[in-house]
């Protein structure tokens, strides 16, 4: 077993280091790896505005209070705490689920400690373990994940989903947090000419920290969609790491936030142009206010060669709605390619007073005027996902306003 | 009736404050259609701005009532649910919000600031299909966002289609003519004909008689300066037309 010395470790840390003996081999060498660098924190230069050490300092455990938006829908729902299942009849032979546990298996997902640590504490049903889901066909029942935990100090799971040649899937996932720290590491792998779309809601208490990471990896022709909503908690990452391992493949990734007093929300995207005539088309909209904040970190990278005739689009935009919101935005393009069309915009501002007076002549109270203009500004970014769900969406954000 | 009394009005300019109107002083009695002409800068859109509630203005003094309620005190939708109405000069465009949508919104929160019931979703569509209809917006143009991708005239057309819809007490028309053509000229004063009735007032701001040709007001303003320096009856219209503002402006002074 590794032995650590070099570092001390803050509190929540030291909780985990009791961990180490009970963890297989297999996982330790990814504990080391956590333990060796900690908890990230603001003087990394990609974590400077969501600081996991400094947030997870104090040691409040907060109940489950973020409800499942998704609960009613008729899906095939996965809750990967109490591993329970409901409507599974639906799956039939088109969806395998799989216990793994050698993890040689999934292919290594990225490199901050964060992932470390949850590599080497997933579980599922208690047991060290992660999920796998293989989709074999086209699915047209949403298959819906619930990471809900209650009262722990921290939660862990990884799920890896492949998606056969020339199949799709629906993926609805609710991150509602319940425990200090919250952390879901998600592979996924499109094959040739297969999709998958991901609806993706989250919100916890200021209480609570929560990250919920995907690496995923696209084969040729294939296309991947997702929309996403968060509300944010004492600080919530929701990062996506995508490579075009295939040519002619697409992607849209579209993000919302609302953010309230107390709460924290930082969407990071990297999206790797690794292969030829791939089109990326990104969107990410937030409205912030009083106390809250949003960070938006994106990153094209077009390497030379492999990554020409790559159409890659990156919009960040946000809504100030009070004098104490804060927004931070990092949109980077790094291209070596000389044939390709990249373009990116970034703005962040206050409602335009002159919609407001226009609302509020025509007798619209100013708290209703300012929700409409508000949510008309954030729906763009549902326009690519299920009618059901943008509606839920739309719904959830009405209220957050 | 609206009854303005002695309204001076600034704006805050540069750390000093710039005077717009100047002890502007109008009645306009229910039933009534005045015009309002004057040259560029005189404050005929500040006192629609001013009348309807917009931020930006300062009120040094004077009185707007409508109806015996004192305007200025309200906020812009407690104005605009006692049924005081503005055509923008320039329609504000409202990404995401479509027409329909917005005008509903707009007709339910006033009924709810009046203590009326909300009007049923049928009733709603069947009058707005006929007003449409009227003003040549069809269902298409109906369903888009508002003013988003409209033409000046169309966005126009919009103005006073919801102006049929919230069939408000008393309509500000603030140069409603500019930016459309012969046929849409008609249309729109045709349109806000169609509101005319002895219970309901309106101010009209125009630049030129073509208008008031088929809006036929009952008095006509000049304002220059911050103040009405003359008034007289649609005669006057056609004398500004003929000699100019300058002219009468001379005269009057």
């Amino acid at each position: 077993m590794p032995k650590v010395t070099s570092k001390k470790l803050s509190k929540i840390e030291n909780l985990f280091e009791s961990e180490l003996e009970r963890l297989p081999v297999s996982r330790a060498k990814d504990f080391a790896t956590f333990l060796e660098d900690g908890l990230p924190n603001g003087r990394l230069e990609g974590w400077r505005w969501s600081d996991f050490e400094s947030a997870l300092q104090a040691e409040n455990v907060d109940l489950l209070s973020a409800v499942d938006p998704f609960k009613d829908s008729d899906a095939i729902r996965f809750n990967l705490t109490n591993f329970s299942m409901a409507n599974k009849n639906h799956a039939k032979e088109n969806l395998k689920f799989n216990l793994v546990e050698d993890f040689d298996q999934i292919n290594g997902a990225g490199c901050s400690s964060l992932i470390a640590l949850t590599k080497a504490l997933s579980t599922t049903a208690g047991k060290p373990s992660a999920l796998s889901i293989e989709v074999l066909g086209q699915i047209e029942v949403p298959l819906h994940l619930v990471f809900a935990s209650s009262g722990n100090r921290a939660n862990f799971n990884r799920i890896k989903i492949s998606v056969r040649p020339g199949s799709s899937v629906k993926l609805i996932e609710s991150h509602l947090g319940g425990s200090q720290l919250s952390s879901t590491i998600l592979e996924i792998d499109v094959n040739e000419g297969g999709s998958l779309t991901r609806t993706v809601y989250q919100s916890g208490s200021d209480q609570q920290v929560q990250f919920v990471y995907a690496d995923v990896r696209l084969q040729d022709n294939s296309s991947f969609v997702q929309a996403a909503l968060a509300f944010g908690s004492k600080v919530s990452r929701l990062e996506t790491n995508l490579v075009y391992q295939g040519e002619h493949a697409e992607s849209k990734i579209m993000a919302a936030y609302v953010i309230g007093e107390g709460k924290h929300v930082d969407f990071t995207t990297v999206v790797n142009h690794s292969a030829q005539h791939c089109k990326t088309d990104q969107l990410t909209k937030g409205a912030v206010k009083n106390g809250g904040r949003g960070v938006f970190q994106g990153k094209f990278l077009v390497p030379k060669d492999v990554g020409q005739y790559s159409d890659a689009t990156m919009q960040h935009h946000a809504l100030l709605l009070g004098d104490r919101a804060e927004v931070f935005a990092k949109p980077e393009l790094e291209i070596y390619a000389d044939d390709v069309a990249c373009a990116h915009g970034n703005t962040s501002g206050c409602l335009d007073p002159n919609q407001l007076f226009y609302l509020r002549q025509r007798g619209i109270p100013e708290p209703l005027a300012k929700t409409m203009m508000t949510e008309a500004f954030i729906s763009e970014t549902f326009n690519n996902i299920p009618d059901t769900n943008k509606h839920i969406l739309l719904a959830l954000v009405k209220d957050g306003l | 009736m609206l009854a303005i009394e002695g309204l001076h009005v600034s704006v805050h300019n540069d750390d000093k404050n710039d005077p717009i109107l100047r002890g502007l002083s109008l009645t306009v009695p229910e039933g009534e259609v005045h015009a309002i002409m004057g040259p560029n800068g005189s404050g005929k859109s500040t006192l629609a701005h001013v009348l309807t509630g917009r931020e930006g203005y300062e009120v040094e003094s004077g009185s707007a009532k409508l109806n015996e309620a004192d305007l200025l005190d309200l906020c812009p939708e407690e104005r605009a649910a006692m049924g005081l109405f503005l055509s923008f000069q320039y329609p504000v465009e409202v990404p995401g919000v479509p027409v329909m949508t917005f005008v509903r919104t707009a007709m339910n929160a006033q009924r709810k600031t009046r203590r009326e019931g909300e009007i049923s979703a049928l009733d709603f569509l069947k009058k707005a299909r006929a007003i449409g209809g009227r003003l040549g917006l069809n269902d298409d143009q109906l369903k888009r966002a508002v003013n988003v991708g409209f033409s000046g005239g169309e966005k126009k057309r919009l103005e006073i289609f919801q102006m049929l819809m919230l069939e408000p007490r008393f309509a500000i028309l603030d140069e409603t003519d500019s930016g459309l053509d012969i046929d849409a000229l008609r249309v729109v004063a045709e349109g806000v004909n169609l509101l005319r009735s002895d219970k309901r007032g309106m101010l009209v701001i125009t630049h030129y008689q073509r208008l008031l040709n088929y809006l036929k007001p009952d008095r006509v303003h000049v304002l220059t300066n911050g103040k009405i320096i003359t008034s007289g009856g649609p005669d006057l219209a056609l004398r500004l037309e003929a000699e100019g503002y300058d002219g009468v402006i001379s005269e009057s002074t």
